[in-house]
């Protein structure tokens, strides 16, 4: 909305906003409605096409009301509109050390809470569903993670109970289970005792508690959550 | 396939096989009265259910080992005669339908790959052992 104001009343920028360390008071950005006029409409498209065409770039600006809204909600800046729907930001500021007092900005995914720092990471991840893999450049990521998936499937026997955990390739914060790390065998005992209750066992150990409900946190999620049953 | 059926069925009965069955007892499959199976198939998950009467969730201790492959032994003890033969008398059974005391093991596969730690097991107590086991390699949708 206010590049828009400002773009059909070039004359107020120096009245409403502080000025700009870049540009020189009296000189400014070319607009796109001048640009419109200026390059495309020369003679072959009447003056309103340039002006409609102005209204359409807004629009693309502003692309939905739904996103506006939850951006005056969420009181982040004017300019966080591409985000979708849900997603929230979070400014914190540094407290301490040599740079305390600026500013970081924090999008946070809705469901997850998943933070992340840029723009970038935010698309890309809409993008991918996962962040890029430090190390490795981007696009490989999903390549290589189904890749490790299958070559995991198929050594099965040779894979025993020592195997170092690999990161967790689908980062999922608020739930502890590594979906690639699928063990060889699990023992479920009944116990004797009141209730019908399992118990895990993998070898001779037996699997802890905290350990035994991530398992049942990430059955229920994935029973739930995918709707194709 | 029916006529076979009945006839193993008679050849279980030692002395007397005058055992009918009516409705759906009937029309079941007649073998071994425990450990009957039923698999079944969604996207994500498989769901297997095993006939055990004569078990009792609260006093038969029962194991079900479920491998990465996809294969599944469950083992569990049938219990002995719950009457209490106080007077110490000992029948020797002359029809023997049932599944006699003792131990013992049902071992199959399921159509695929599972991960052993998303296992939903659920004792029911009409003796029906039910239990979902989700897919190996199904993620949580993140769109």
């Amino acid at each position: 909305m206010s590049i828009s104001d400002r773009a059909t009343q070039p004359g107020s920028i120096a009245g409403d906003f502080p000025p700009d360390p870049l540009l020189s008071t009296g000189s400014f950005i070319s607009s796109p409605t001048t640009a419109g006029d200026g390059t495309l409409g020369g003679g072959t498209q009447p003056p309103i096409q340039g002006g409609s065409e102005a209204i359409g770039r807004s629009d693309q600006v502003n692309p939905s009301p739904d996103n506006s809204e939850s951006k005056s909600r969420k009181r982040s800046a004017p300019l966080d509109n591409w985000l979708p729907p849900g997603w929230r930001v979070e400014d914190k500021v540094r407290t301490s050390g040599a740079t305390a007092g600026t500013v970081d900005k924090y999008y946070l995914e809705p469901i997850t809470g998943r933070k992340f720092r840029s723009r970038t990471e935010v698309l890309y991840y809409l993008e991918h569903g996962t962040t890029p893999k430090k190390g490795s450049k981007k696009a490989k990521n999903t390549v290589s993670s189904s890749g490790h998936l299958e070559a995991k499937g198929r050594n099965k026997s040779s894979r025993k109970a020592k195997e170092p955990p690999p990161p967790p390739l689908p980062p999922l914060p608020p739930l502890k289970f590594d979906f690639e790390d699928a063990p060889e065998k699990v023992s479920w005992c009944m116990e004797n005792a009141g209730e019908e209750a399992w118990t895990p066992f993998i070898g001779d150990g037996r699997v802890q508690d905290s350990v035994r409900r991530d398992w049942c946190t990430a059955f229920t999620v994935i029973t739930t959550k995918n709707p194709s049953r | 396939m029916n006529p076979e059926n009945h006839q193993t069925t008679t050849t279980h009965s030692k002395v007397i096989s005058h055992v009918f069955f009516t409705g759906t007892a009937k029309q079941g499959s007649a073998g071994p009265p425990l450990g009957l199976v039923d698999i079944g198939v969604s996207d994500i998950a498989y769901i297997f259910r095993v006939s055990l009467p004569g078990m009792a969730k609260n006093q038969d201790k029962i194991k079900c080992e479920i491998q990465r492959e996809g294969r599944v032994c469950i083992q569990g003890v049938v219990p002995e005669i719950a009457i209490p033969s106080d007077s110490g008398c000992l029948y020797r059974m002359q029809v023997q339908q049932l599944t006699p005391p003792g131990p013992f093991s049902i071992t199959f596969n399921l159509p695929g790959q599972v991960d052993p730690r998303l296992f939903s097991p659920k004792f029911r107590p009409d003796g029906i052992f039910e239990v979902v086991v989700v897919k190996l390699g199904v993620r949580i949708p993140t769109s």
